[in-house]
């Protein structure tokens, strides 16, 4: 099993629209890799069909078994992390090992507070 | 399961007879003698008979197999070519079985012509596949709580398992819509359009009758008329009326056709002057005519679907923010909201016109009432007595019918309410700013007793359940805009409201949608209600400098 790892800069998990985030993924592989992916991307979980969407990728090449890399993402403004009672938004970067499907994730908020926004039903005049 | 087992169960069969085909076409050849042919009229066309003689095995056998395949032809025309091609006393050559000389044919048909056949199971397995690997594979989906804890879940966008399936299918539904066409609609609508040019002959019915065809779905009628003429002192016979052939219920019509030409009676008839073999009674283009259009539907369908994922592709590849609300004339993009342009007001359109609402309520209880209507024409006609089986089967679909019709009936009335214009300032709502909402009631305003208006915003989750397509709904934001009695007010009128900053903007993805609205509610006495909803784009707040 190889060792997979994503960090943020400062452990920063809360973010903004437009901003960048960066971190550094590091690995420890047991076979050679053709590729290693690196998917900036958010998905929904809850009571509907998963929706997912990769918003950038960064794509390293014949890759050394035991490595780290950092990177850097731009943030899009939208859509905001969200949680409600049918559907949760979550936004994470991701690192997929090819072939094969090893990967590790590491999920974030965005928002305009960089807190993800709470969906509670609000009946206001 | 049983969709696709059925398309297992044909394909096999059909991979069997290609297997067949080509084994006989390893049989080999014998020279034969034809002693004897005819061709003999049957249920549903004409059907060409032989016998011919040839030795294997140091013995004389007779056999009277044209090909394997071979019942009958459709068309005299079609059974006369062979009776041509295979006169009595002349010498052929035969593929006779090896292994059982008792066994032999005048003609292999090709492997090819079934292989072209082998998609169309493939369809039925393919369809019968997606939808059990739907049904109990991705069951789960539908209530996941928490994503799965192995594998990619940015896979799931990177391999869009979904795209390459739909190019399948939609690939599938072109290629068998694009050969029908090819190799039947334009065939026989060239035919028809050459027809009208084609030289009109004397000729002489031979026989005239309604054909009958009994199937499991009742009995089908066709027009079987059998003519011949001479062109350049040669004798040509033809059964072919018009080029759409086939049957259909309902004997009426096609009596009156066969009385027109009595057996024995002169008729006219047209002749193609490039292959005097082809005649027809009823030349021209005719209504009938959009019959072997039907199948452009499948090709439509195939080619929509195709675009519809190419342009899906290719808007995901260029990083448009496809997640966004789409509006009509505006260009999504990832842009900072306040970056674009900023309209100074908006004029809402209603999300569902009462217009659009009784058209497709309309064209629902034509089309649902219709099927009805038929099937009980067709019960009546059959001469059934109503049995409390049938009865009881039937009172769901009534009552169906009967709700549609009140339904349209509501809508209808709905469409004579006064209608709402709505104006939002600004055009562009954001997170957190305060905007007004100008509304103007066309019509006669003052048969509304009540007016109310709120801003809402709800998820909508979609997922499958079962085979079923469900959508859950849930409202988390109310914003009481206004809410009057007053004429005045009802009639014209302007209110502020104020979007939180701390809630959600409008999100679009396939499944999963914030939507923001405003909801118009007017009560109108012992009349349907004036109710009218808004889409309203909420976009996030501005980006921090």
């Amino acid at each position: 099993m190889s060792e997979l790892k994503l960090e943020f800069e400062n452990g920063n998990t809360h973010v903004h629209p437009g901003e960048t985030i960066r971190g550094v993924a590091s690995w420890k592989l047991d076979q050679h890799a053709a590729l290693i992916d690196l998917r900036l991307f958010w998905y929904t979980e809850g009571k509907g069909t998963q929706d997912v969407t990769v918003i950038n990728t960064i794509t390293l090449d014949h890759p050394q078994q035991e490595q780290s890399y950092a990177f850097q993402f731009a943030l899009p403004q939208s859509p905001y992390s969200f949680s409600g009672k049918l559907i949760s938004l979550i936004w994470a970067i991701e690192m997929v090992v090819r072939p094969g499907k090893e990967s590790a994730r590491q999920t974030f908020t965005m928002s305009a507070t960089g807190e993800e926004i709470e969906l509670q039903t609000a009946i206001s005049k | 399961l049983i969709f696709g087992g059925i398309g297992v169960v044909v394909f096999v069969l059909m991979v069997k007879e290609v297997i067949r085909d080509r084994a006989m076409q390893q049989w080999p050849k014998v020279a034969c003698t034809i002693q004897h042919t005819k061709i003999e009229p049957k249920q549903d066309g004409y059907a060409f008979e032989v016998s011919y003689r040839y030795k294997a095995d140091g013995k004389t056998h007779v056999n009277t197999t044209y090909r394997t395949d071979y019942r009958e032809s459709d068309h005299y025309a079609d059974a006369e070519k062979l009776a041509r091609r295979f006169p009595a006393s002349s010498q052929q050559q035969c593929f006779v079985n090896p292994s059982n000389p008792d066994e032999a044919v005048l003609e292999v048909q090709s492997p090819a012509k079934m292989s072209a056949f082998l998609p169309l199971p493939l369809v039925f397995i393919l369809i019968g596949g997606v939808f059990f690997y739907s049904v109990w594979f991705r069951r789960d989906r539908s209530s996941i709580t928490a994503p799965s804890p192995t594998g990619p879940i940015s896979e799931r966008a990177v391999n869009s398992t979904g795209a390459r399936i739909g190019i399948l299918v939609f690939g599938i539904f072109f290629i068998v819509g694009a050969s029908i066409m090819v190799f039947w609609t334009i065939p026989i609508e060239r035919k028809m359009l050459a027809s009208s040019h084609w030289r009109a002959t004397r000729c002489k019915i031979l026989s005239s009758r309604v054909r009958s065809h009994d199937s499991d779905d009742g009995t089908t009628y066709s027009v079987d008329i059998l003519y011949t003429y001479k062109v350049n002192g040669a004798s040509y016979t033809s059964d072919c009326y018009s080029f759409v052939g086939g049957s259909s219920s309902g004997s009426a019509g096609k009596v009156t056709v066969v009385q027109q030409y009595r057996t024995n009676r002169p008729a006219t008839c047209y002749v193609n002057p490039d292959n005097p073999a082809e005649a027809v009674l009823k030349p021209g283009w005719s209504a009938e005519g959009l019959l072997p259009l039907i199948p452009a539907v499948f090709l439509l369908v195939g080619a929509g679907g195709l675009i519809g994922i190419y342009k899906y592709r290719r808007r995901k590849r260029s990083g448009e923010n496809i997640w966004a609300i789409k509006r009509p004339g505006v260009e999504t993009s990832i842009a900072a909201p306040h970056m674009m342009p900023i309209q100074k007001s908006i004029t809402l359109k209603p999300a569902q016109t009462a217009r659009v609402r009784f058209f497709g309520l309309l064209i629902f209880a034509i089309v649902w009432n219709g099927f009805i209507a038929i099937a009980y024409f067709v019960w009546r006609n059959s001469g059934s007595q109503l049995d409390i089986c049938t009865g009881l089967f039937m009172t769901p679909f009534v009552a169906v019918g009967i709700g549609v019709v009140i339904g349209v009936i509501y809508s209808l009335l709905a469409l004579m309410n006064p209608s709402a214009e709505i104006e939002v300032t600004p055009g562009q709502l954001t997170l957190g700013t305060q905007a007004s909402v100008r509304w103007l009631i066309n019509g006669r305003a003052n048969r509304i007793t009540k007016l109310t208006i709120r801003v809402e915003a709800r998820e909508e989750a979609t997922y499958q359940r079962g085979t079923r397509t469900t959508t859950d709904k849930n409202v988390f934001q109310i914003i009481a805009v206004t809410e009057t009695s007053s004429p005045m007010q009802i009639a014209r009128g302007e209110a502020k409201f104020q979007i939180a900053a701390n809630t959600m903007h409008s999100f679009n993805a396939p499944h999963n949608k914030i939507i923001w609205s405003i909801k118009l509610a007017g009560e109108i006495p012992n009349w349907p209600d004036l109710m009218t909803e808004y889409a309203l784009e909420v976009q996030p707040t501005e980006a921090r400098s």
